[in-house]
């Protein structure tokens, strides 16, 4: 160190301030550093922010130390802003307050009783910490990428480091003691002491000339007014979830913020902090008994409030060429697809689509009218199918999401609740589960059993993606700009291929149709999927991994990586297209039409098409939605629909015309035991059947004891 | 041989004296800065000494000596700092054994007091005792004796803080790690040997800090004695009847085998009222661990509920009593509906004390956990109730815990096997639902086959279930590739059979199940009578699933 020449370095600092010139747009030229000492002059501006990106284009090696010794560099920045201050200052500045006042009289009493020759009594003289006020802090170089809090180490010691983490506590701003101004009852001398940890011991004699000679023994008191104080705070960060290493604590680091630096952050917040590292020095009693400890801090020099998405945007840029290669393979949505929970054997166009409804569809807002992107999938099957798999497996693999059962496990349940607050009795706000998904997933379990409640709220959430909440004397609009993906169990247990879909889940057509896709998980045997789920799976009991497939499931993290690159492209659907998908919509309608449908297919179902091209063009990292887009589009909904309508095979046969019967005057007689034969024959007549079909449908049922017909042949009783 | 911090009482041992310690790792606090090397200036020779500074807290000063804290030579290190509790849900057999064990070896200890209790009497008073116990050095006498009138107010509930569950005899200890290795993890059971620091001289600086954070980090020695580890070795199981690496032993226990399986069973199907088919799980389950995981799957894993456990009152607990003298470590929790609204399952942060909050899920691996539904009633769980029969779920069918970090949720990783016994259907998720069908002899004589069957249970035969249970599970494994065709056909086979009422998950059953099996019976290699036999119990059990449900 003893070769360091830091006159050298103070100069080119002065030069640096000086000279140092950004090129804007235009090709003027700004000189930022100057600018920000006239304002610091004139007492506009307390911080002067050294970034380092441009001392670094400066002087490579001038940056490099100052990371290395920040602390010393601090000390030499300010005597330099000190020295220059006085050539900056273009005017008079008023005195904002009783600390400018003091040094304004200090500075003229130094003046005046300072003949040229003497020599002062440096205990009497004005620390330069008390005469600035201003602050210096560095940037740290935008090339040093934040390191997690674990790897900072000893020998970060005395460096400036950047770290992420998250805000668990901060204290109160109090004000902290920068220089103690002290007066002497005897003499009424002012002593000074600059304070540079965090406590410090009160001087007591009067150390002046006068007191000394005459052994007045002055005593010393402290003046509160004359003193210097920083506003100071003291943090404490954690590191991410994501950093921590499997089975280790989240460690945490005490970050000290002085001056411009407080206010910064609260707990909770996701921050990053630039400082810093140092051992905390602790003085008399304290330092003999701890002696070889040494508890660290961060003394922070710039702290940033990230918000969300920055978080989560971050690492997007990060893909690295590699990643980008495996990325470009040639079926990369089929690869993609498949690296959705791998562990789940099968089920390729369902995670297809799962695969879309991460990435979501672009909203619209023609004239003001709102059309969501947001794609919304209900998974439906019979029990132990792994759809609670996929559902938490996307919960995880989302950025932002929300797991919840239909019922909920707190209060507030899916959309909203008023309550009360304990503290202060007033009433407030608390959203459920589909308002903390904003702009994100709502995975929903067990939908079917959705409270009352909830159900009619759910409505408005998935087309308008808005919640409404007029509940005591609280009237609002809040937002939900959420995807939903439920999962839902069947009434009766085992999916009924005889039934509709309504019947099955027990929801009505309303909340379904709302619904891009409806996906029936059905497990059927079949020797040649079984066969390859058999192999599958004493695979990974046999060489406990997973085998090794024709394609590589991707990383967690690369997917999400992937997925906020792919949110980021807004497609638009060409001109060209339209013809096409209208004719595809026609032509599904037609179909719904003649065939025995078990879905409805209407104008839902076009947006539902739309969203997913879009969503499949997003995939591709295209501005445009292609034909082939729109054809794949097309195919997941029929591909869906067959999930439904398929489901009949299972049985072998098709519902007849005398279950077709028997489930109208089911209908009917709805909750009630009785129907009237008369209702019976004339709701037959109007759906198509003749008498005689009707006839012998209820001779059938009466064989079968599903209900009783009186004698005079006018009232059917279900038994 | 070096005394055990696990039975030897704090005042039996020294300052910087080399002690082992077992335990688990509960907390991992902030690493240490500490400094590796200083310099003292003795004030009167004006002659300065570098000095190393590991493996101490407190720098070795002669009365002369001033320590130098700008000095160049200072180099500044780090340590890693582990929370450590003695293992929770340790059996009383592995106690006592661990206990008699170091009463032989204390023998030869070099520093010996003259007054030897029994240790456990002793340390279950220790910690009352040792606070007057040490007398600090010379020094301020007076400081000590206030801060005794301090520290049992707060720091005595402190430190249960850090247990799991309750347990008098517990200890907890601070491990300082140096080089760190980054393959200690939570909940690992760690042998530590290092040299002790209990310098009176530490507690003092607690009265100091003013600091709440720093409030645990400082607890008196005489309460969480530090430990400055030589050596850090990670346990794989912590039965003291068997070598930590056992492969001497191995062989004979494995040889065995087969016929301390039958002596289990015959135990087992004895205590489970004479059901053969439940007492087979019940080997498969004592002996069941994870293997391998992936996101969303455990596998190796066997959670077991045995329903229709109707007999009277106190057989749950007697079945228990039978357990824990077969397993080194487990714990029997009631699952009563004031229990699941009360306790902490899940282990939380506290930020204010800088310290993690244990909850009982927070167990090492192989703790096996009994969760005792027959003493459920009708009653309203409230929202932590609530979280608790979620938390217990997501250990069964994924084998992790997730800690409450307030900020944010970390997945923590368990093997914990866990044993649900229920009068009807469990309310909690299980691998395997066994309903128990008592013989109606055994029924009425319950009480006098768990009289015999404590009778049977004798040290030597007791010592052979236990050897067994333990190197059994630890044993290697492999499916042969040519049974693979065999497994896949009977898949197949199977879903044609039962009309796709058998998924993926059952054949990941079968083949856990076959897996344990064949292990039960020593064999490290699946056979095909391992894999028919598997097959057969399910069947079995399956039948009788449906059986019941077509009774009523």
């Amino acid at each position: 160190m003893a070769g360091k020449d830091y006159i050298n370095d103070k100069e080119k600092l002065k030069q640096f301030l000086i000279e140092f010139a950004a090129i804007d747009a235009e090709g003027h030229k700004d000189f930022k550093y100057v600018h920000q000492l006239v304002k610091i002059a004139h007492r506009e501006k307390v911080a002067l922010i050294f970034e380092l990106d441009d001392v670094y284009e400066f002087d490579s090696g001038l940056a490099e130390a100052i990371v290395n010794n920040t602390r010393r560099y601090v000390s030499i920045a300010s005597e330099v802003v000190y020295e220059m201050l006085p050539d900056y200052k273009q005017r008079e500045v008023t005195a904002k307050d009783s600390l400018d006042v003091y040094i304004e009289h200090r500075l003229l009493m130094e003046q005046r009783l300072h003949q040229p020759g003497e020599q002062r009594d440096p205990r009497n003289k004005y620390p330069p910490e008390l005469m600035r006020r201003f602050e210096i802090y560095f940037k740290d170089l935008s090339l040093n990428k934040p390191i997690p809090v674990r790897d900072v180490k000893a020998e970060h010691i005395g460096k400036l480091v950047t770290v992420r983490g998250i805000v668990t506590r901060c204290t109160e701003v109090k004000p902290m003691m920068v220089v103690a101004t002290y007066t002497c009852d005897q003499c009424g001398a002012e002593t000074y002491q600059p304070v540079n940890s965090l406590t410090f011991m009160p001087l007591a004699m009067c150390p002046s000339e006068d007191c000394r000679v005459n052994k007045a023994g002055g005593r010393l008191y402290l003046q509160t007014r004359g003193s210097k104080f920083i506003k100071f705070q003291e943090l404490r960060i954690q590191e991410h979830s994501d950093a921590v290493p499997v089975g280790n604590i989240p460690r945490s680091l005490t970050v000290l913020c002085r001056g411009e630096t407080t206010r910064q952050a609260l707990p909770g917040d996701h921050v990053s902090v630039s400082g810093i590292f140092l051992p905390l020095l602790r003085t008399g009693f304290r330092q003999i008994a701890q002696g070889l400890l040494s508890e660290t801090f961060m003394d922070a020099h710039r702290v940033v409030h990230l918000n969300k998405t920055e978080v989560d945007e971050a690492p997007a840029a990060d893909l690295t060429p590699e990643e980008v290669q495996q990325l470009t393979h040639e079926d990369f949505y089929g690869l993609l697809a498949s690296s959705l929970a791998p562990e789940i054997y099968g089920h390729e166009d369902v995670k297809k689509a799962l695969l879309l409804l991460l990435v979501g569809g672009v909203d619209r807002r023609p004239q003001g009218m709102k059309i969501r992107g947001n794609i919304n999938i209900c998974l439906m099957g019979d029990p132990g199918v792994a759809k609670s798999q996929l559902l938490s497996y996307i919960d995880r693999l989302a950025a932002r999401s929300q797991y919840t059962t239909g019922r909920g496990s707190s209060g507030v349940g899916l959309t909203a609740a008023v309550m009360k607050d304990p503290l202060t009795g007033e009433m407030m706000l608390e959203g459920g589960a589909l308002v903390l998904a904003d702009q994100g997933i709502c995975c929903i379990d067990e939908f079917d059993k959705m409270a009352d409640s909830d159900r009619t709220a759910i409505h408005e959430v998935m087309e308008q993606q808005t919640i409404s909440i007029a509940k005591a004397g609280i009237m609002t609009s809040l937002n939900a700009r959420v995807s939903i993906l439920a999962a839902a169990n069947p009434a009766f247990g085992r999916y009924n291929p005889r039934r509709t879909v309504e019947q099955n889940i027990q929801l009505p057509a309303a909340l379904l149709s709302r619904f891009d896709l409806l996906w029936l998980i059905q497990d059927r045997p079949d020797r040649d999927n079984d066969l390859r789920l058999a192999q599958h799976i004493t695979y990974v009991h046999q060489h406990c991994k997973q085998p090794p497939a024709t394609v590589q499931a991707l990383d967690m993290r690369v997917m999400r990586r992937y997925i906020a690159l792919c949110k980021k492209q807004e497609p638009v659907i060409p001109e060209e297209l339209t013809d096409y998908i209208v004719d595809s919509y026609v032509e599904m309608r037609k179909e719904a039409r003649n065939g025995k449908d078990m879905t409805f297919t209407s104008a839902r179902n076009l947006l539902a098409i739309l969203r997913l091209s879009t969503a499949l063009a997003r995939l591709r990292l295209s501005e445009q939605v292609e034909k082939e887009d729109v054809k794949e589009a097309i195919r997941l909904t029929e591909m869906s629909k067959d999930s439904l309508n398929h489901a009949e095979d299972r049985h072998g046969r098709a519902q007849n015309v005398m279950d077709r019967i028997y489930s109208v005057i089911r209908e009917l007689a709805g909750e009630s035991k009785t129907v009237k034969m008369a209702d019976v024959l004339e709701r037959c007549a109007s759906k198509g059947y003749t008498p005689d079909q009707v006839e012998e449908c209820l001779e059938e049922y009466e064989e079968l004891n599903v209900w009783l017909i009186n004698q005079a042949r006018t009232k059917i009783t279900f038994v | 041989m070096i005394p055990s911090l696990n039975s030897v009482a704090l005042h039996d041992v020294v300052d910087q004296q080399l002690v082992r310690f077992t335990g688990m790792i509960q907390d991992m606090q902030n690493p240490e800065m500490y400094l590796e090397q200083y310099e003292v200036q003795d004030s009167i020779t004006k002659q300065t000494t570098v000095k190393m500074g590991k493996y101490r807290d407190i720098p070795a000063c002669g009365p002369d000596e001033v320590f130098i804290d700008d000095s160049r030579s200072n180099v500044h290190r780090e340590r890693q700092v582990l929370c450590c509790i003695s293992i929770p849900a340790l059996n009383p057999w592995v106690k006592q054994l661990l206990a008699t064990g170091t009463d032989r070896h204390t023998e030869v200890k070099p520093l010996q007091h003259e007054n030897k209790r029994a240790y456990s009497d002793e340390s279950a008073s220790s910690n009352k005792a040792l606070s007057s116990s040490i007398s600090p050095p010379g020094t301020s006498v007076k400081r000590v004796c206030c801060d005794k009138k301090h520290v049992p107010r707060n720091v005595r509930c402190d430190t249960e803080l850090h247990l799991p569950l309750p347990e008098s005899q517990a200890k907890t200890c601070l491990v300082k790690v140096y080089d760190s290795d980054p393959a200690l993890a939570l909940n690992d059971m760690i042998e530590v040997v290092g040299f002790l620091s209990v310098d009176p001289r530490l507690c003092l600086i607690s009265e100091e800090m003013e600091d709440e954070g720093a409030q645990f980090h400082n607890l008196p020695g005489s309460l969480v004695p530090r430990l400055h580890a030589v050596s850090v070795r990670k346990l794989k199981h912590n039965n003291p009847l068997l070598e930590l690496n056992f492969c001497s032993s191995a062989d004979e226990v494995l040889g065995l085998a087969r016929l301390v399986r039958q002596d289990l069973h015959l135990v087992l199907s004895q205590v489970l009222l004479g059901d053969h088919l439940a007492a087979n799980y019940f080997i498969c389950h004592l002996i069941s661990s994870v293997f391998q995981r992936s996101e969303l799957l455990a596998l190796g894993q066997l959670s077991l509920n045995i329903s229709n456990v109707v007999c009277g009152h106190g057989y749950t607990e007697k079945l228990y009593t039978v357990l824990r003298q077969l397993v080194t470590k487990s714990h029997y929790q009631p699952l009563t509906i004031e229990n699941l609204n009360k306790c902490t399952f899940t282990p939380k942060k506290d930020y204010d004390a800088n310290r993690l909050v244990s909850g009982i899920l927070q167990l090492s691996t192989q703790t096996h956990l009994v969760l005792d539904e027959t003493c459920l009633e009708p009653g309203q769980l409230d929202s932590n109730g609530v979280h608790n029969v979620a938390a217990l779920g997501t250990l069964i069918s994924q084998q992790k815990v997730d800690y409450d970090f307030q900020f944010y949720k970390l997945e923590f990783k368990a093997d914990v096997p866990v044993l649900v016994l229920s009068e009807g259907k469990s309310l909690l998720p299980n691998d395997v639902a066994v309903p128990l069908e008592p013989d109606s002899k055994c029924l009425e004589t319950w009480n006098e086959i768990f009289e015999a069957v404590n009778h049977y249970l004798q040290e030597p035969v007791l010592q052979r279930l236990r050897k067994y249970l333990t190197a059994v599970r630890l044993l290697e494994y492999c499916l042969p590739q040519d049974l693979e065709q065999v497994i896949q056909d009977d898949f197949v086979r199977l879903r044609r059979e039962t009309d796709t009422k058998t998924s993926a998950s059952d054949l990941h059953l079968l083949l856990v199940l076959s897996r344990l099996v064949s292990l039960s019976q020593g064999e490290g290699t699946l056979s095909r009578e391992s894999w028919d036999l598997a097959c057969s119990m399910e069947k079995q059990r399956k039948q009788r699933i449906n059986g019941r449900v077509h009774q009523p």
